[in-house]
């Protein structure tokens, strides 16, 4: 990588949030953690990552509303977002596309190796020849 | 009967009279009568006063009293000892005589002899009378005779009356008895029951009915059916008429078939809609139809109990993933040795976690989808979808057991599956099953087959037609009828599989309901399975 890029993870499981986020540093990101919406909201605010891995279901601030507010200001209007969840309604999956998310992923069905190709190549990394 | 016995006292009498005024008259000694007998031409004595010195015989035919009947001419004897008419026992006993026929109207009755010890010539005044007595007796046996028959149909009709008043009762009785039971029954049920004529007529509701429907029985009764109680499908739409179970066929006559649905509901008092199990049997009567038994029930708690159940499946579900996914990335990141080397066992031990987190994960998502299809939450996505590419995308993921069976794929792909608009995740659910099934179901060595076809037609949308076959195990026919149903598992393939979860085809069926399409199959055992839907979807203009 060319440089450093920052990717927010936000997951109110611990162990989930664990095991992805070092998976990341291995991958050579800088790696933001949160477990609510509120502190999702306020580190992205704080360090302005280049992409965003959300989760809907979490207390205080669930992803959608997080979404929302990030979508409210100006650096947060072009961060791409990506949501990691369990939650496959379909209902909510349109209720995240239509506030500009990239990618609706169900957790269950993508390895920790698929997410962070899916990251990869939404940053551009992928195509500039990383491996 | 009872009555016959009135007539004789009544003529008796009669003739006493008319004997008794005679002998006042005509200053005569005594007198008897024969009278005729019902029906028949002999004669019997019907009466002699006490002054009879012998008992009268039987009139012989030749005589005296045959003849006077015959001519109905009144017979005058002055003297009976020369006379060769009359018997001779009577000859002993009397000199004058006269016998008169009882004749009226061409009615006759019989005869008055009136005698006299002693000779006697018969005055015109005396012969007039006598003949205005004959004539008078006749009429008073005629009056009676008439008389006693209207009594005696009188009291016939009012014994057949009484009797017939008997029979009725006994039978109200009954029938009072067998609809006081039917009552019992018909109120005792919970179940709202109606019955209707041919024309859809209510000719009966019991109470339950009445409670559903907020109305009282004298008012649905001669009341068309599909006037008192309105149906609406499940968006709240009122159902047509004729749309209604058997409507058609019971105005047609036709032997209408039993049918129970859950699909109709109706509107209560607050104007929501209360969902109803509802059942229609004809009524039969000598092979014809004349009318039909609705049966209905409020399935509200059902339904209730029903949505609370996929809930509970839903919600568990979504909480079952999240350990479930985290045992997917530990496994996945020790296994892509992130964390260090690991040696051979250790791998192949990591790898058995892995992929039996995958089954479970499987089963889990196979379970939601069930509570979804269930909870009618499941909505179409129409996308550009690529059959081809699904299906190879599913048969890559099914790599490793094709190889191991060594089975032999054969596809066939028209070109213009590639680019249609569908559902793709529905697709990819209908087509990854089907396959699924027809790559576990095999034997080593075995033939799959796997066709995508589309027929355009003239007015209607496009069909995709899949035809997913394999030579496998097959279903045994005793369990094909079964096949769609939850938890469904063959017999004859539950052993060799234990991981399947039995929802798999419900699902595909209900998938393919829901995009308005159709499946069916044929198999036969150990010969293999051949499945069939057709979808119909629109092709992608774009490309």
């Amino acid at each position: 990588m060319e440089r450093l890029y920052k990717v927010l993870i936000v997951e109110d499981e611990r162990s989930l949030l664990t095991v992805i986020a070092e998976k990341f540093r291995r991958e050579g990101f800088i790696v933001f953690e949160a477990t609510d919406g509120e502190e999702g909201l306020e580190a992205a605010a704080k360090n302005k990552p280049d992409i965003i891995i959300l989760d809907i279901v979490m207390p205080s601030m669930d992803g959608l509303t997080m979404l929302k507010k990030v979508r409210e200001y100006k650096w947060g209007n072009n961060i791409p977002i990506l949501i990691l969840s369990n939650l496959s309604d379909p209902e909510q999956i349109n209720k995240a596309a239509g506030r500009g998310v990239l990618e609706y992923l169900v957790k269950s069905n993508w390895g920790l190796e698929d997410v962070v190709e899916k990251v990869k190549q939404t940053l551009g990394l992928k195509r500039s020849g990383s491996n | 009967m009872v009555l016959s016995s009135l007539s004789a006292p009544h003529e008796k009498d009669i003739v006493k009279g008319f004997i008794f005024a005679a002998k006042k008259i005509l200053k005569a000694d005594f007198g008897f009568s024969f009278i005729r007998n019902h029906n028949s031409q002999s004669f019997s004595l019907l009466y002699k006063d006490s002054f009879t010195p012998y008992t009268p015989q039987v009139p012989r035919k030749s005589g005296i009293t045959s003849k006077v009947f015959k001519s109905g001419e009144t017979k005058y004897i002055t003297l009976a000892s020369d006379h060769p008419w009359v018997r001779k026992d009577a000859k002993q006993n009397m000199k004058g005589v006269v016998v008169i026929p009882m004749s009226y109207k061409n009615r006759n009755y019989g005869t008055l002899d009136i005698c006299f010890y002693k000779d006697h010539t018969f005055t015109s005044e005396e012969k007039n009378l006598c003949e205005f007595m004959g004539t008078s007796a006749a009429q008073a046996i005629t009056i009676n005779r008439l008389n006693t028959n209207l009594r005696k149909n009188n009291s016939e009709l009012e014994y057949r009356v009484k009797q017939r008043t008997k029979q009725l009762e006994e039978s109200r009785g009954k029938l009072q008895e067998d609809k006081a039971k039917d009552n019992a029954l018909l109120n005792s049920i919970g179940e709202g029951i109606i019955a209707i004529d041919r024309e859809g007529k209510i000719i009966l509701a019991n109470p339950q009915a009445e409670f559903i429907l907020k109305k009282k029985s004298q008012e649905l009764i001669g009341k068309s059916l599909y006037e008192a109680q309105i149906l609406y499908d499940q968006q709240g739409n009122p159902v047509e008429t004729i749309q209604r179970p058997s409507y058609k066929d019971l105005k047609a006559g036709k032997a209408i078939e039993a049918t129970k649905t859950n699909s109709f509901y109706y509107k209560n008092n607050k104007n929501l809609l209360i969902p109803l199990a509802l059942t229609i049997n004809p009524i039969i009567l000598k092979d014809e139809v004349i009318g039909a038994i609705q049966v209905f029930r409020d399935i509200t708690q059902e339904k209730e109990i029903d949505r609370v159940k996929t809930e509970l499946i839903s919600l568990a579900s979504h909480q079952l993933r999240t350990p479930l996914s985290a045992i997917n990335w530990y496994a996945e990141a020790l296994i892509k040795e992130d964390l260090g080397k690991l040696n051979a066992g250790q791998k192949k031990y990591l790898k058995e976690i892995f992929s039996a987190n995958q089954k479970m994960i499987e089963l889990v998502y196979d379970f939601l989808n069930v509570s979804r299809v269930e909870l009618g939450t499941f909505s179409i996505k129409l996308d550009t979808t690529n059959l081809e590419e699904i299906t190879q995308s599913v048969l890559k993921e099914l790599q490793p057991l094709i190889k191991n069976k060594k089975l032999s794929v054969k596809e066939h792909y028209d070109k213009e599956v590639q680019s249609l608009q569908s559902d793709k995740k529905i697709v990819r659910l209908i087509v990854q099953n089907l396959v699924t099934n027809a790559v576990k179901y095999s034997d080593f060595k075995g033939k799959i087959s796997i066709n995508m076809e589309l027929k355009k037609k003239k007015s209607a949308q496009p069909i995709i037609y899949m035809t997913i076959s394999d030579n496998g195990f097959g279903i045994p026919k005793h369990q094909q009828k079964k096949i769609f149903t939850k938890l469904f598992r063959a017999d004859n393939v539950a052993k060799l599989d234990t991981h399947g979860s039995g929802l798999g085809l419900y699902l595909v069926k209900s998938f393919v309901e829901f995009c308005k399409g159709k499946i069916t199959f044929t198999s036969s055992l150990n010969k293999g399975t051949t499945f069939y839907v057709s979808l119909p979807v629109t092709l992608d203009e774009a490309k």
